[in-house]
């Protein structure tokens, strides 16, 4: 046991195992009438996501405060004095980080097994799922920021897999390609800005993040990145950094493939879209909040799109009429509040949120699963209501999301949105206004989502009539992340003393960061009672706001397809909007370039030479040669003597 | 004597090919796997070896060059892994061939036997004379491949082929006798370090020494190929059969870059720094538009011809950045990109041959009928556009790295920005294979089989398996040497001293081994 922190490279390669194994079975029973065995890869499949999450807990268990486990197999690129390891780093927040995202990712397979039993690519989706748990595990545990890239990409082509799992359908492939491109153009700017990162340091470049942290602490290079060039290149690395974040984790101006994403099967949008990859870019902010808190302008970019995210993307919540669009929404937003924490200095205050972000709205949309597989694929909300009696189980987890989302008394929510909102005071009463707000229109979207679903009539009998409640597999997630949804928020409860074991954790990891930004004034917690009790009434105004308009048998038409119409769409639809001001002329360069400057311009130095060839094939037919050698001789001879003129003649 | 028996066994299989054996069909094209297996089994312990070298032999007069032309072959860092990527793609076109050109498999693996050998000829020879004498000759087996196996317009591409690169190389060659005469013999370590010599002190007269370096760099600009001289590439890639070219793209055009590296940085490394910028330039240019036009494209081999010219344009770009970090990326980048546009135009070559058609909208619904395909499809694209953990990333990585050092972020920018649009293209073409229902009849077995699996996989485990491990790659080459080839080149683990070796001495030091060989 003692060599236990030699086995940090089992964490990924145990899922990525169950990957390649349950690829194959995918691959060997393609042929096959019945496809292969799905008991055989459902478990192997859970296997590999639990046998990592119990390594990730004995780890944890044994990792001292303050201590780092490396393991570093090999030397992974060598260019001379630029090397990068193949190295693994678990300290306290890649433990934090690992065992929410092994513990829910195995929930979420046994729910598969389940949610997934009538599906043809069954150890397909198993092989994804575990492919995708192997990336994300790299992501966290890579000890330097190439290393996270490989798990970064990684979720992303997952992430491309998944939302395209049902590819018989051009929309799925639409919406995956989408997700990976937008992806990668956040990615670039990771990139650029590990290459920005590198030229501030300049000979001592390295991009282990023990390095980089040491390097941005020094108050001897401090000083230099006070002004000129050192400020400038500083703002470039943390900027372009950030907008790999806002790609990943779906923020302003890069968010517009998170809702499209739910085209895939839902345990994927609740794993994959909502609890773990969408929140690496506030684990990369964090992991990086030495450089970060150097530069005030980045700083205020992060909460300044993070404020605007979480507004916008509520408001757009509150137009979807597909389940599963509000809850990526209501994913964007929540998203945006974490990136207001991480702006303001409060790195711990987003992670806790990112961790309570995960148990709640996993259960949401694991629940919405269990809706959508009950009423056999519908998703419009608008064709649901009256569920709560035939869904009760459904219906009790959704509600503790409900409660918990809301920020209502002593829910996982309340605890960490009210911190954030707390926090955002002390910094600016005006962030603290928009965060209230955006928390009254949470309230309003998740509360109408909950009345139009489960109260009222049901507004197709027939769909309802055949309503089930899911099998075991699924209801024991479901239950567990449920329960989890109202108590998790007990790890930070700040307005008890010593409950606060969530902070105790990062503290070795975050502290330094968060101390050098720390405004000096001490905490004043008499207030805490009244934050808690004004974000308390925010959510009964936003839930009895909604409650008024939906609630009772109010008139729900659906017509056509749940996407929102007039004002809805065009809000909804802001950024694509904008992202198509990039497309088109991308678009249109693509066509200039390929039938103008290729085929006109090229193609008529093609034809001429042609001709050119042709006639000097011609003139000398005579000679009666085949005609090829003639042509080429010919040419060949006139080029020669052309050259060697002009060389003689300099010469 | 290793490197000439490595070079004498494509030519010694072809003719075993054409004259020993009597066999058609199946078994002849199992008899050319064995034998193209043993040649690159052959060829593989160059890389274990820094760098090794045959005894030079006087072979024969040029009037008015004061040294004889020598034979002598020779293996460094530089050449051993695009030796490679020559030797193990022709098993993989070998074997993939095989339902492609079915009872003409003969004839097929005996013009790709002797594309091979020419090939190796121009990454062995040391002296230039010999080296243009393989350049020139590998149009031969190419054009024999093309007009015999290709497309419906295969007559007109090959034709279009021969006659630009031709003329491409004709400057070469003028360029080559003034160099030789210039530099009292051809053999490229003595006349890189007299050249090296004369450019510093400026004793050549400027148009002439840029006369002389244009023509050299025309001659690799039209094999790379870099803009605009990539007009040939379009239509001989996608009238070409698959497995010709794999070759053709994944081994020949490296030769272009290797022209540049070996050729016209040493012997012209005053011009060579002059321009690098305008070769950067040009390298990012290909990028960007060489996306573009894949993005626009609607027959996949044509698609994947584009993704090539952009490919290596970022190579070319790498090496001019004459960074340690560029120059290794573009090694990797090179042996990359030979590994998975082989393996892509391979796959894709199977495909064609279900549908007889190159044009994406007739496909549609493969992840359904075609499983396995998928699968090799996807692994292969997703090595194409550079995904962390396979050889493109590292080798993208790193000329972007010494892109943003040496020529500033815009640069970085614009190669960063071909990557993304990369993907795009890529993808496009994935989902157009791939996506939706199958869209016509399928008549019978159209997955892959066993066999053309087998073609594949050891490329794709080599993408992998570089991708995780790039050293073997970036090892061998010290980057000393290629800050301008003045360098001393670090002592090597090889114990038979390399001419490459030798030119890299600086003559001021060592002015004993430059020349007293």
């Amino acid at each position: 046991m003692n060599q236990l922190h030699n086995l940090l490279w089992l964490l990924p390669a145990l899922p990525l195992l169950g990957a390649i194994v349950n690829g194959a079975l995918s691959l060997a029973g393609s042929g096959t009438e019945k496809g292969p065995s799905r008991p055989l890869s459902g478990f192997l499949g859970t296997l590999a996501s639990g046998s990592s999450f119990v390594l990730a807990l004995l780890l944890a268990l044994r990792l001292h405060p303050g201590e780092v486990f490396t393991q570093a197999p090999w030397t992974w690129i060598d260019a001379g004095s630029f090397k990068v390891s193949f190295g693994f780093a678990f300290d306290s927040l890649t433990a934090m980080m690992l065992l929410f995202i092994t513990g829910i990712a195995t929930l979420i397979h046994l729910y598969s097994i389940g949610y997934m039993s009538e599906d043809r690519g069954f150890a397909r989706f198993f092989s994804y799922l575990n492919l995708f748990l192997a990336s994300m595990i790299v992501l966290v545990l890579g000890s330097n920021m190439l290393m996270t890239f490989i798990g970064w990409e990684g979720v992303g082509l997952c992430s491309y897999l998944l939302i395209g799992f049902w590819h018989h359908d051009h929309a799925n492939g639409d919406a995956a390609r989408k997700a990976f491109l937008v992806n990668r153009a956040g990615d670039l700017g990771f990139l650029l800005g590990t290459f920005a990162l590198m030229s501030l340091m300049g000979s001592q470049a390295s991009l282990e993040y023990s390095v980089i942290t040491a390097w941005f602490r020094d108050a001897a290079h401090i000083s230099l990145l006070g002004t000129g060039t050192g400020a400038g290149l500083l703002t470039a690395a943390t900027l372009l950094i950030f907008l790999g974040c806002t790609g990943k984790s779906a923020q302003i101006p890069l968010l517009t493939w998170l809702p499209d994403a739910m085209a895939g099967p839902t345990p994927v949008s609740a794993l994959i879209h909502a609890a773990t990859m969408v929140t690496s870019g506030v684990y990369l902010l964090a992991r990086l909040s030495s450089v970060f808190v150097l530069s005030p302008l980045t700083m205020s970019v992060i909460t300044g799109i993070g404020i605007a995210t979480a507004l916008w993307a509520a408001i757009a919540g509150l137009f979807q009429n597909d389940i599963k669009k509000v809850l990526a929404y209501s994913t964007v937003s929540q998203l945006g509040y974490m990136f207001v924490a991480a702006g303001i200095g409060s790195f711990d205050g987003a992670l806790f949120h990112v961790f309570t972000h995960a148990f709640f709205k996993a259960a949401l949309f694991l629940g919405a699963g269990s809706v959508i597989h009950a009423i056999h694929g519908e998703q419009d909300m608008r064709r649901m209501g009256g569920l709560a009696k035939k869904l009760p189980l459904t219906f009790a987890v959704m509600a503790a999301g409900w409660y918990a989302i809301l920020g209502l008394p002593l829910g996982a929510g309340f605890w960490s949105k009210d911190m954030i909102l707390e926090k955002a005071f002390e910094h600016s009463p005006l962030l603290y206004a928009f965060g209230l707000l955006g928390a009254v229109v949470t309230a309003l979207y998740m509360t109408r989502l909950m009345v139009l679903t489960f109260f009222g009539r049901s507004r197709d009998e027939h769909a309802a009539a055949h309503a089930h409640e899911a099998p075991l597999t699924m209801a024991l997630p479901l239950l567990v992340l449920g329960l989890g949804a109202l108590t998790v928020g007990f790890f930070w409860a700040g307005m008890i003393p010593g409950m606060d074991s969530f902070r105790q954790m990062l503290e070795p990891v975050l502290g330094p960061a968060q101390q050098a930004l720390a405004h000096g004034g001490e905490e004043h917690h008499g207030s805490a009672m009244l934050f808690a009790a004004v974000g308390t009434l925010a959510a009964l105004v936003g839930a009895s706001a909604a409650w008024k308009i939906w609630g009772g048998n109010a008139k729900v038409e659906a017509v056509g397809s749940s996407a929102p119409k007039g004002f809805g769409a065009h809000w909804t639809y802001l950024f694509d909007y904008l992202h198509a001001l990039v497309i088109l002329p991308t678009k249109a360069l693509s066509w200039i370039g390929d039938k103008i400057v290729q085929t006109v311009v090229f193609g008529g130095l093609i034809a001429l030479l042609q001709f050119l060839v042709e006639l000097l094939g011609e003139a000398v037919r005579a000679l009666q040669r085949p005609r090829l050698r003639v042509n080429l001789g010919v040419s060949l001879a006139g080029l020669v003597l052309l050259i060697a003129y002009f060389l003689l003649g300099a010469w | 004597m290793h490197l000439v028996l490595l070079l004498a066994a494509p030519f010694a299989a072809a003719l075993f090919l054409a004259f020993g054996s009597s066999k058609e069909g199946q078994s002849s094209s199992r008899l050319a796997l064995f034998l193209s297996l043993l040649v690159a089994a052959a060829a593989f312990p160059l890389v274990l070896c820094g760098g090794c070298a045959t005894e030079a032999v006087d072979w024969f007069r040029i009037p008015g060059i004061a040294a004889p032309v020598r034979f002598q072959l020779g293996s460094d860092a530089l050449s051993a892994w695009l030796i490679q990527l020559a030797a193990w793609l022709t098993p993989a076109a070998l074997w993939a061939s095989r339902g492609l050109v079915r009872e003409r498999m003969r004839e097929f693996a005996v013009w790709t036997f002797v594309l091979q050998g020419t090939i190796f000829g121009s990454l062995l020879a040391t002296d230039m004379v010999l080296f243009f004498l393989f350049f020139e000759a590998m149009l031969v087996p190419s054009f024999v491949l093309i007009s015999g196996f290709g497309g419906r317009r295969r007559k007109q591409a090959s034709l279009m082929f021969v006659i630009f690169t031709a003329l491409g190389s004709a400057p070469l060659m003028i360029a080559l006798y003034f160099l030789a005469a210039i530099g009292h013999g051809s053999d490229l370590a003595g006349l890189s370090s007299r050249m090296g010599l004369i450019s510093n002190f400026g004793m050549l007269p400027p148009t002439l020494a840029l006369t002389l370096f244009l023509a050299v760099v025309v001659a690799f600009a039209v094999k790379t190929p870099l803009l605009p001289l990539h007009s040939w590439q379009a239509d001989t890639y996608a009238e070409a059969p698959a497995g010709t070219v794999a070759l053709l793209s994944g081994a020949m055009a490296k030769i272009g870059v290797y022209g540049f590296l070996r050729f016209v940085i040493p012997l012209f490394p005053v011009e060579s720094h002059k321009y690098a910028g305008w070769f950067v330039l040009a390298g990012l240019l290909a990028v960007i538009y060489g996306a573009l036009v894949a993005l626009a494209q609607s027959d996949f081999k044509r698609l994947m011809a584009f993704s090539s010219l952009g490919h290596l344009g970022l190579v070319v770009a790498g090496v001019f950045t004459f960074a340690p970090e560029g120059i290794k990326g573009a090694m990797i980048l090179m042996v990359a990109h030979g590994l998975s546009a082989g393996g892509l135009f391979l796959v894709l070559g199977y495909a064609e041959r279900w549908k007889r058609s190159r044009h994406l909208d007739d496909f549609g619904g493969l992840a359904t009928t075609s499983p396995v395909f998928s699968v090799l499809l996807v692994c292969l694209v997703l090595a194409a556009v550079g995904l962390p953990g396979t050889a493109g990333f590292v080798g993208e990585f790193l000329i972007l790295k010494a892109l943003w050092a040496s020529n500033g972020p815009g640069a970085a920018f614009l190669g960063g920005l071909g990557v993304i649009l990369s993907a795009a293209y890529a993808l496009r073409m994935v989902q157009k294979l791939l996506f939706g229902k199958p869209a016509l009849p399928q008549e019978g077995n159209t997955d892959v089989t066993t066999g053309e699996v087998f073609a594949i996989l050891p490329l794709i485990a080599g993408l992998v398996v570089l991708g995780f491990w790039p050293t073997p790659v970036t090892r061998l080459i010290d980057t000393e040497l290629y800050k301008g080839w003045t360098g001393k080149f670090a002592a090597s683990a090889c114990p038979i001293k390399c001419p490459a070796q030798k030119q890299c001495h600086k003559p001021t030091q060592e002015p004993a081994d430059a020349t007293g060989r």
